[in-house]
């Protein structure tokens, strides 16, 4: 933050606020009870004070700040105005004068003169132990050196907090920029609509910190809203690392807490949190507020004793790795069966086993699979490089901060990462940021920003390049693709679609092919790329403001949610996060599309895919058929089964060389039973049955 | 896009400093020189936060704010005052009139930066 | 912008959320959420064009939802959930709020 600060200004502002100190002291000598005269005097003196300090007159402000704490308590009445005060203070005034006048290359002022003014000052104010100022305690917050600790931080602000300009997700903000930081909303408090006053805040909040910093940064967060909410700060990791080596249970957190007592706990079982839930017994909000603590605590310990654990590393061949996880997929589809077999049977000492091993399977999978994980880090820091060299190569002036580089990811993923990371990234430098000349007509600031961050998100990773550069224009893009014979001209897309049309093959928007970007063989690429990891690309942008474009990556390749779906006695699996909903279609409803395969979804007219007939199935169709939604490269798709079986986790298999032509399966699953079940690529599908179409219609 | 802050103070230098660190954060900058001038040039401008100094001729900061918080439009809008160590006990006062915090002066640009993404974003 | 308009049948009501959701919009955001609740069996939300949102928003969206699911009615979504407005929900802690019963997905945190 380097702002050129002309001095000029305040020299000038000084010597009349001197002049009118002058006036002001000669009057006052005349009516030395006008408290407006005195309140005068005293803004002069602050003024140039702090006008001093900022503008880099140190000793104008210290000197001045001597003088005016004498004369403060003149304000406050405390010390009568004399005229030995006003002599002191004219006497000062000119002091001031002289150290303005040194400034611009006058005679040094006189310092022990300055020291006689301000001694006589000091021997005029009533005795109290020194006058020195109190250091602000927003002053630097006192790091820890060892190492970063969990805070519990539970922030309750009081409704009326708005009314005092305050936004209290801005504060939660400021706590995620000092570490590693959850934050879960307790909404208990939050009336039905009707009762809810929209002005007023009913939302605390549970705020798990990992931070290096102290709790008096933490505390320093909170400073503006102090008496506007109660906050309690805890450590959490310290005196339970001294307690016990295993993470706090769950029922123990919450008895803690005092969110439940002992009683209340006694009577629950397993699984606790919902049981105490549907007991009413605590919120379920209290719940989430308590897992997540028990997890950072044990995230927490886990990097602790990562780092304690530096030269045990054991190195095994990947071969051993792959027969372990696929060892686990096949326990966790016997334990999915056991489930099922226990929930039919209704014996409750078979359920509790049950709901042991789904739990063990649970973390043993979950422990398997993040031995295949690294994080992302190492492969942020290469685009360091390629923008530095790619901007200055191009005449840019480009940052690039990332977050998230300890995300981790499966090792396969991110090897197949780096290659479309750098394709966007050399897309966001050469399309995106403006040249700063251009940046400067637009009002932006002259260096361009790319963010590159990593985020979980449930059983994906989220990573998100986002530029603040020109934007898409939806417009420009559509002539394009029309141009090139890669859109029929009246065809009708929604922006996000024609985002889309960037990862088309072909496609190039530059004016003029240069050597970073502009071949239009990148982005299709990129594409191609992270749908063979099961990705999804979602695009967003505005012109003139920049475009994010935001990669869902699957944890890991080797297991997927999916919706498992039957046609005939056959069962195919769709990755779940692209199903958005499942919808009836009817005979009438089929009447009513005359032949074309469309279903009106609330007025929204989505076209379908019949799995029976793209994979040419026998069996006759049942009367009511299901249509299951999914979003496909940003566009709703239907696909037609006969029933919807529901979710599955699926742990998914290679399939082998005879299949190397059906490039519609990703893979296949076993089910419970040891049937088979294919996985759907729902994108290629799509893609096959368009050229199919294309090539019909067109002869 | 751009939001605007206003800034009220008798000090023109301090106006110049304040407006200079925020026009170089990309800030739109109104400038008062004090409580009453800033209340004639509220209406009809869009103002996303403002910040003023207490002690001010004509009208004071104290009475600015509470003015200001009977505005419609200001109801919600940070306000930060600029006081000094030596003002603590007006701190509370401010805050009483409806103040969302404070700057202590003198303060570097960085500071003055870091309580605007406070209480502004 | 709020705007609250019932389709010919009478059951179902499209809810269209768009531009910046935040406290000074916040008495109006309550009425149309209170008429789209009381007017129609089916509320159609659509947060597509939302360029920004507070806790304020999120506070009604959050009572509504509940209201809603525990009176049966029917919601969907239409349109993206915009990345801004995930983000808020995820940075206010609201994530997971409405957990196993997010029919318009936006408790989810997380860009579709």
């Amino acid at each position: 933050m380097a702002v050129e600060i002309d001095t000029s200004a305040f020299t000038e502002e000084a010597y009349e606020l001197l002049s009118e100190l002058e006036d002001s002291l000669l009057e006052l000598e005349e009516r030395p009870t006008d408290i407006e005269l005195i309140s005068r005097v005293f803004r002069a003196m602050h003024t140039i004070k702090g006008s001093g300090a900022m503008f880099g007159f140190d000793e104008v402000a210290k000197f001045t700040h001597e003088v005016e704490t004498v004369f403060d308590m003149a304000r406050s009445g405390s010390l009568p105005v004399t005229k030995a005060l006003i002599d002191l203070t004219l006497a000062a005034r000119d002091q001031i004068r002289s150290i303005l006048d040194a400034s611009r290359g006058g005679p040094p002022a006189n310092q022990d003169n300055a020291n006689r003014i301000i001694a006589g000052l000091r021997a005029l104010a009533p005795q109290k132990g020194g006058a020195a100022a109190v250091e602000s305690k927003a002053a630097a917050p006192k790091a820890e050196t060892d190492g970063p600790h969990v805070f519990r931080v539970r922030f309750e602000p009081r409704p009326e907090i708005f009314s005092s300009g305050t936004n209290p997700l801005l504060l939660l903000n400021e706590l995620r920029d000092m570490g590693q930081c959850r934050v879960v909303a307790l909404t208990n408090a939050l009336p039905s609509l009707e009762d809810l006053d929209p002005e007023r805040c009913y939302t605390q909040w549970e705020i798990f910190l990992t931070t290096t910093q102290g709790e008096n940064a933490i505390r320093d967060v909170f400073i503006f809203v102090e008496d506007d909410c109660t906050l309690n700060v805890r450590l959490l990791d310290r005196d339970e690392a001294q307690e016990d080596a295993e993470p706090k249970k769950l029922g123990e957190i919450l008895l803690e807490r005092g969110d439940i007592n002992e009683e209340a706990l006694g009577k629950a079982l397993t699984p606790l949190g919902d049981r105490l839930v549907n007991a009413g017994v605590v919120s379920a909000d209290k719940v989430r507020a308590a897992l997540t603590e028990q997890r950072v605590v044990q995230e927490q310990k886990q990097q602790q004793s990562k780092a304690a654990e530096v030269d045990a590393v054991v190195r095994v061949p990947s071969t051993k790795l792959d027969k372990l996880v696929n060892l686990v997929g096949e326990l966790v589809t016997v334990q999915a069966r056991l489930n099922q077999i226990s929930g039919r049977l209704n014996n409750q000492h078979l359920q509790l086993v049950s709901e042991e091993i789904e739990r063990l399977t649970g973390e043993l999978r979950d422990n398997t699979m993040s031995i295949r994980m690294l994080a992302i880090g190492s492969t942020f820091n290469k685009f360091k490089r390629l923008v530095r060299d790619l901007s200055t190569e191009l005449g840019k002036q480009i940052e690039l901060t990332t977050a998230g580089a300890d995300t981790e990811l499966d090792k396969t993923v991110i090897d197949q990462l780096n290659d479309p990371l750098v394709h966007i990234i050399r897309n966001s430098i050469d399309h995106g940021i403006e040249k700063p000349d251009v940046r400067a007509l637009t009002g932006k600031p002259l260096v361009g920003q790319i963010h590159l961050s990593a985020v979980h998100s449930g059983t994906s990773v989220l990573i998100q390049v986002k530029d603040d550069g020109k934007g898409l224009d939806p417009q420009l893009l559509r002539r394009k693709a029309v141009e090139k014979g890669l859109l029929s001209p009246d065809a009708v897309l929604s922006d996000p679609e024609a985002f889309m049309l960037i990862f088309g093959a072909g496609f190039s928007t530059a004016e003029k092919i240069t050597n970073v970007s502009g071949r239009g063989v990148g982005m299709d690429v990129v594409r191609k790329s992270i749908e063979s990891l099961r990705g999804t690309i979602d695009v967003q942008s505005q012109l003139g403001i920049g475009t994010t474009i935001t990669l869902k990556l699957p944890l890991t390749l080797a297991i997927i949610e999916g919706l498992l779906v039957g046609v005939n006695h056959d069962y195919f699996v769709l990755p779940l996060a692209a199903v958005e909903e499942c919808v009836e279609l009817s005979p009438q409803d089929i009447a009513n599309s005359h032949g074309r395969r469309i279903v009106n979804v609330r007025g929204e007219i989505v076209p379908f895919i019949r799995v029976r007939e793209r994979f040419a199935m026998e069996g006759e169709r049942p009367v009511i058929e299901q249509i299951v939604i999914a979003n496909v490269d940003g566009r709703r798709v239907g696909f037609g089964v006969d029933t919807v079986v529901g979710q599955h986790q699926t742990v998914i298999k290679n399939l082998g060389d005879s299949f190397q032509y059906s490039d519609e399966f990703s893979g296949a699953t076993i089910l419970g039973d040891g049937t088979v079940a294919l996985l759907l690529d729902l994108a290629r599908m799509v893609r096959y049955v368009e050229l199919q179409e294309t090539k019909e219609t067109g002869g | 896009m751009a939001k605007t802050i206003m800034t009220v103070d008798d000090s023109s230098s301090v106006r110049q400093m304040v407006g200079l660190t925020l026009k170089g954060e990309g800030y739109q900058v109104v400038e008062a020189v004090d409580g009453k001038d800033a209340l004639g040039k509220v209406s009809g401008a869009a103002i996303d936060m403002v910040i003023t100094d207490l002690n001010m001729p004509n009208m004071d900061g104290i009475t600015l704010i509470r003015e200001l918080r009977k505005l419609p439009a200001f109801k919600f809008t940070p306000i930060v005052m600029l006081t000094t160590e030596s003002q603590a006990e007006r701190k509370q006062e401010g805050k009483d009139a409806g103040a969302t915090g404070w700057i202590v002066k003198p303060f570097k640009p960085e500071q003055l930066i870091g309580v605007i993404k406070k209480v502004l974003g | 912008m709020i705007d609250f308009s019932v389709d010919e049948s009478g059951t179902s009501g499209t809810l269209l959320l768009s531009g910046s959701l935040t406290i000074q919009h916040a008495l109006a955001l309550k009425e149309a959420l209170v008429r789209a609740g009381s007017e129609v069996k089916q509320v159609v939300i659509n947060l597509d064009q939302v360029s920004s949102l507070d806790l304020t928003a999120l506070q009604l969206l959050c009572a509504a939802h509940r209201d809603w699911i525990k009176a049966g009615k029917k919601i969907t979504r239409e349109g993206n959930v915009p990345d801004i407005v995930n983000r808020v929900v995820r940075e206010s802690g609201f994530v997971g709020c409405s957990a196993g019963n997010d029919a318009i997905g936006l408790w989810t945190g997380a860009s579709n």
